[in-house]
């Protein structure tokens, strides 16, 4: 049985029998920073993160309340500093916090507040902040992308498939076999950048044409720089609580979420095209919210290459396999769709400041559960999904929020 | 080591790379023969023959100090033969 498929049988049959755990885990504060290329260095941002984070809690909070410090940052080598938990225990005044940092390469934000959630769940902690933090601008992009290969398989790393040559393997791939077309592509990278437009955090507000993004800088066929999300600065943190109606009278809880992992290299997938971490985590997320796909009414996905934007969709489920192109045919996923996909601008547009990133996706959601997304805002929704994916797949972390 | 026959799956040509690695370059998936995917390296004179399912040989060749598989489509195998 090819690996994919027994990875898949074998989650299904130990899930069989697990059960969500039902511990209210809401998101009662958050902080967020333009992203982009920023002055602060990553101390100043983690710093920033932290303490406005605590004091934009509405009903006020006892720092000594909070008993977890998550850190979630990618590489020490963009910004020469270990011990990134305990640094950020710096800026927090609460003696009985533990503090740690936590990497999955662009998953490594979902997987903090993952594993924050679960330490809460677990009766570990009662108030968690999770803070996402990295600085990128203050290196030379070939020491950047020197960095970012890191994300894929050892012998990928070897044969120097870099993150953008992975995706173009998939992306390559799923043209041929479902008939999409570089126009399909394009239409992501042209919707987000036109969704960034409303969002003052955003990297960029700048649109494109279809056939701007079509004649863009070849990087790796068929993946071109305007499919490429960009090298950010930026920081984002939330405070995750047991408790949420103590510190705000608007809470928006964690309905489900669920990890998910397939092969760190996408040369060994029987079938590159498809998103399996994030059919695993979305599961896992569907069952614990009691929800289906088609209940979902926004979501944040991880398009730090345009065309993954559409392969997820189909591993969430939106859209049949190898039908994902056509739901922004249809404009479904634009902004004014039925399903809007990356109101924020997404990676893309947005910014990718790789350990904020799944922290900022979070905090979009619960803006936009909340009302409080400005001119982005969504109208009348009460169901939101965040997914975020590490190297080319391999780690996928999918969140469920509402009211 | 016996060249063993594959089938190109998928490829990039890389334009832009750490500068580690000398670019442009191609990196390709290609089916061994039990059905194993292996990655592999193409050279780039054979950048006008790519296409999925193109057939052909994969040698271990040494590049510096380090080993790479690098697929021959199968057309240039045959004609390369045939000159010797």
């Amino acid at each position: 049985m090819k690996k994919q498929v027994q990875r898949y049988v074998r989650y299904r049959r130990i899930n069989r029998k697990r059960r969500c755990i039902i511990t209210p885990v809401g998101v009662v504060s958050f902080s967020h920073s333009k992203f982009g290329k920023l002055p602060q260095d990553l101390p100043s941002l983690l710093q920033a993160g932290i303490e406005e984070t605590i004091s934009n809690v509405e009903n006020g909070i006892d720092q000594s309340e909070i008993d977890l410090l998550v850190v979630s940052n990618v590489d020490n080598q963009l910004s020469n500093q270990h011990q990134l938990g305990t640094l950020a225990l710096r800026y927090l005044r609460s003696p009985k916090a533990d503090a740690f940092r936590i990497e999955a390469a662009c998953a490594s934000g979902g997987m903090a507040v993952y594993v924050a959630k679960k330490m809460i769940e677990m009766g570990s902690a009662k108030n968690a902040l999770v803070v996402g933090v990295e600085k990128m601008t203050n290196i030379t992009t070939d020491v950047a992308t020197s960095i970012l290969i890191r994300g894929g398989s050892p012998e990928e790393i070897y044969y120097g498939v870099t993150q953008p040559s992975a995706y173009a393997f998939s992306a390559q791939l799923y043209m041929e076999k479902y008939g999409s077309t570089e126009d399909d592509y394009a239409l992501v990278t042209v919707k987000n950048h036109r969704n960034a437009i409303r969002n003052p955090w955003a990297q960029f507000h700048k649109e494109f044409t279809v056939d701007q993004v079509k004649n863009s800088q070849i990087i790796a066929s068929p993946i071109r720089l305007l499919h490429c999300s960009p090298i950010t600065d930026g920081a984002a943190a939330i405070l995750l609580s047991s408790n949420p109606k103590k510190y705000t009278d608007n809470p928006v809880y964690i309905k489900g979420m669920g990890v998910g992992y397939d092969t760190m290299g996408v040369f060994e997938r029987d079938d590159p095209t498809f998103m399996l971490a994030t059919k695993i985590a979305s599961d896992k997320a569907y069952k614990c919210a009691k929800v289906k796909p088609n209940q979902i009414q926004a979501a944040e996905v991880h398009d730090a290459f345009s065309p993954a934007e559409i392969m997820t969709y189909e591993s969430l489920g939106f859209a049949k396999r190898g039908e994902g192109y056509k739901l922004l045919r249809e404009r479904r996923t634009m902004f004014d769709g039925d399903l809007p996909v990356n109101a924020s601008g997404g990676l893309k547009a947005k910014g990718h400041p790789i350990g904020a990133t799944g922290i900022g996706m979070i905090i979009e959601m619960f803006l936009q559960l909340r009302g409080q997304a400005g001119e982005r805002q969504i109208p009348n929704i009460e169901l939101g999904l965040v997914e975020n994916h590490g190297g080319t797949g391999a780690t996928s972390v999918v969140t469920i929020l509402g009211r | 080591m016996r060249n063993t026959l594959a089938k190109l799956i998928a490829f990039s040509i890389v334009q832009i790379a750490p500068s580690k690695f000398q670019t442009p370059y191609v990196v390709a998936i290609v089916d061994g023969e039990k059905g194993e995917r292996i990655l592999v390296k193409i050279k780039n004179e054979y950048f006008g023959l790519l296409r999925a399912g193109l057939e052909g040989e994969i040698k271990e060749e040494s590049v510096d100090s380090d080993k790479f598989n690098f697929f021959y489509p199968k057309d240039k195998v045959k004609s390369d033969s045939e000159r010797i």
